[in-house]
């Protein structure tokens, strides 16, 4: 058995990151109340949480300290996104061996009591897990996921566990994707490199966005992702298309990603056939 | 026509003769020879009239020669004089039965006799002036009864009379009854009536958790109630025995939203009417704890009756299958409303009730807590009168269940008659012409249904064909 491996059989801690952006009060007031309640649920391993704000200023700075005193709190000094800073947050989380696994947890995000014991636990239940996504709630997403192993084709960023296996394989996010998409691609590679992708049935996340108001820059964003996601698995046609909505969305030029040609392994995961779905739905 | 006067007095007898046992010292408080008669067969000793020096002594001043076991007195008098006697009686004689009956002046047929000029309006009382009047005086009810109205009172029309008469008393079901009847005594403190004002702008979600399957889905409708958006709002929980582990989950939650809640307990039949009984809030809302709302479910529910005069909103919803332990939802079904929601709807889709907001204020005598006794058919019950907002948009809630889907009403509609205008029926005409003319409609339900049995039946090769379709359109 090698050194890596044995820090990897003896790691049971977990880090927690959150990386905020101009979040308001009430929001960070249910995570950080929902984080309270996973802490007393029975079983849950210790976990501490890591802060990293891309917001222009530190004006959460103050929140954070009387909402949570003592956080584990840092400015990243400017927007760097979402995978760039997460993959920060998990850099620092895997440097500290007694680290198992890192949770990526979005701030509008609320989590049952039960999630990180939940997600630990699924993640634990196999031998070669990757990535292990919470249930979103009340709406979960209807990708599907099999009811007995719960595989799932792709994984969600919004309540993600990483593995330390899978980020000594894969090193975290693709760092080109600004934000959307790159828990697709995350999930492509870790499932092309032999790790499994899950659902935690149990793992419940509160995260409600179908109501919130279209922005367009958002949109541009998916569609920006998009067009990388389809150029780096080699989809023209999916590329072309998100390209041609992002032009229509009137998004600034950037420049066109190049159409790659992904490895076999990578090429047999993929799947551009149900749109920003990425997976056939059950409703 | 009214009875005659010895006629009308033929209830008050029988509920006297019932409530009186052989060696009751029964005081009348007016001139009733038959009554009087009736008594004296039954055993029972006969004060007032037949004592006529004791009679012309004010009553104040003779009690305690006269020790009645009970007092027969009729309201015949109007309110005032009748609250005034009552509140003599009951001071003067503490320890006897007060045997009351009164004509009810909100009867459908005094309303219609009044209406088609057939009689003179009623000087009496309603159900509601005496609740208030015995609440005041200090009197408990010991026992109650209704005298049914006679068909048949007025010179209208045998069916339009009936008609009019089952409207009034779906809309206030004391209409029915024709002379109203009490055993009441003194409660020891006089109390004011019991509150029924409603707490502005509170929204109570009165949530059933007795039903065994749905019961250990009670964490995740709270969690789902814990993250909502509507404030201020309060959860009356009606579970059928006292449950602490309930509580806890209650106050677990409370960190993560703000409510008040209540624990209520009751039988799965009365779980409505007596969570609705404590529910405190203008708006009301109905949940059971297979149930789970989304964010703004109520927010944008109580805005509608906000912004507009309805007295009740609905939202679209789904159904949803659960699967074993770990909650595995194979597909999720969309209640086929349409844009317009018909009164038919209400009832083949009963769970129709757990999408509900009613705004109280707006429903005048209307038996709410009656209606939630039945409580699959209140929304149906309410459609007869009070036209709801309907939201379009997508699904906010969601009705989960396990095992085969029981599909359609629990029964027949109930006997109701519907308040509605000739333009609401051409409306509905119209639409189902045109419904009818490009099968529009039809058509998706069909297609709908029938992708949503492939879908059941040959998941992969629905996924695939649904795959090559995505490809061909784009």
């Amino acid at each position: 058995m090698g050194r890596e491996e044995r820090v990897n059989r003896q790691a049971r801690g977990v880090r927690l990151g959150v990386v905020l952006f101009r979040n308001s009060r009430r929001e960070l007031s249910r995570l950080v109340a929902s984080l309270g309640l996973n802490r007393r649920s029975p079983g849950v391993p210790p976990f501490e949480v890591m802060w990293l704000d891309n917001s222009p200023d530190e004006s959460l700075r103050a929140v954070l300290a009387e909402l949570e005193p003592g956080a584990d709190y840092r400015p990243s000094g400017g927007n760097l996104g979402f995978g760039v800073a997460h993959n920060q947050l998990m850099a620092r989380a895997f440097a500290e061996p007694g680290v198992a696994h890192y949770v990526c947890v979005n701030p509008d995000a609320v989590l049952h009591p039960d999630c990180v014991r939940e997600l630990v636990a699924e993640a634990e239940r196999h031998a070669s897990t990757g990535l292990v996504e919470a249930r979103m709630f009340p709406d979960e997403h209807p990708k599907p996921y099999h009811p007995v192993t719960h595989e799932t084709p792709w994984c969600s960023g919004c309540v993600l566990l990483i593995t330390r296996g899978l980020y000594q394989a894969e090193r975290g996010f693709d760092e080109r994707f600004f934000m959307y998409c790159e828990d697709v691609d995350l999930s492509w590679r870790a499932r092309a490199a032999g790790f499994s992708t899950h659902v935690a049935p149990a793992a419940l996340a509160h995260h409600y966005t179908v109501t919130r108001e279209v922005s367009p820059r958002r949109e541009q964003s998916v569609r920006r992702s998009g067009a990388l996601l389809g150029a780096k698995y080699g989809d023209a046609a999916f590329a072309t298309s998100c390209l041609k909505q992002y032009a229509e969305l009137g998004g600034p030029p950037f420049p066109t990603p190049a159409l790659e040609r992904p490895s076999r392994a990578l090429a047999r995961v993929a799947d551009f056939s149900h749109h920003f779905d990425f997976a056939r739905g059950r409703w | 026509m009214r009875p005659p006067a010895a006629e009308e007095r033929g209830p008050l007898h029988a509920w006297v003769l019932e409530q009186v046992g052989a060696g009751a010292r029964v005081l009348l408080l007016s001139r009733d020879e038959v009554l009087a008669q009736r008594l004296l067969a039954a055993g029972c000793s006969v004060l007032g009239p037949a004592d006529a020096s004791a009679l012309d002594r004010p009553l104040v001043e003779r009690p305690g020669g006269l020790a009645p076991t009970h007092v027969v007195l009729s309201g015949e008098g109007g309110p005032p004089g009748f609250e005034e006697t009552l509140r003599t009686v009951a001071a003067a004689l503490p320890s006897a039965t007060l045997l009351v009956g009164v004509r009810n002046a909100a009867s459908s047929t005094a309303l219609l006799e009044v209406l088609s000029g057939h009689a003179p309006a009623l000087p009496g009382a309603t159900e509601e002036s005496l609740t208030r009047c015995f609440s005041s005086l200090g009197l408990k009810v010991l026992a109650r009864r209704a005298v049914p109205c006679q068909p048949r009172t007025t010179p209208l029309a045998a069916g339009t009379e009936a008609a009019l008469r089952g409207l009034l008393a779906q809309l206030s079901p004391v209409t029915g009854a024709d002379v109203l009847l009490y055993a009441l005594a003194p409660s020891g403190a006089c109390e004011e009536a019991a509150s029924q004002a409603l707490v502005p702008g509170l929204l109570s979600v009165v949530l059933w958790a007795g039903e065994s399957q749905a019961r250990p889905l009670l964490d995740e409708a709270l969690f789902s109630l814990a993250c909502q958006e509507q404030q201020p709002l309060e959860i009356v929980l009606v579970t059928p025995f006292r449950d602490e582990a309930t509580r806890e989950l209650l106050e677990r939650y409370q960190s993560l939203g703000v409510y008040t809640f209540e624990l209520v307990e009751a039988e799965a039949q009365a779980a409505f009417a007596e969570g609705l009984r404590r529910a405190r809030g203008q708006y009301l809302a109905f949940l059971d704890a297979a149930c789970i709302v989304y964010p703004d479910h109520y927010v944008k529910l109580v805005q509608a009756l906000r912004d507009g005069e309805a007295a009740w909103a609905v939202s679209r919803a789904r159904r949803t299958p659960i699967e074993g332990v770990e909650r595995f939802v194979p597909y999720k079904r969309p209640l086929p409303l349409g844009e317009h929601l018909e009164p038919a709807q209400l009832h083949r889709e009963p769970s129709l009730l757990f999408a509900l907001v009613v705004e109280r204020s707006r429903l005048g005598p209307f038996p709410l807590e009656q209606a939630a006794r039945s409580a699959f058919e209140l929304p149906l019950r309410l459609a007869a009168f009070f036209a709801p907002t309907f939201l379009g948009g997508i699904a906010s809630c969601e009705q989960r269940f396990t095992g085969p889907e029981t599909q359609g009403p629990a029964g027949p509609p109930p006997e109701l008659w519907m308040l509605t205008s000739l333009g609401t029926v051409e409306e509905r005409v119209e639409r189902a012409r045109a419904e009818g003319a490009s099968a529009k409609g039809m058509r998706h339900r069909v297609i709908d249904e029938l992708n949503h049995r492939f879908r059941e039946r040959v998941p992969r090769l629905h996924g695939a064909l649904k795959s090559l379709a995505g490809r061909l359109v784009r």
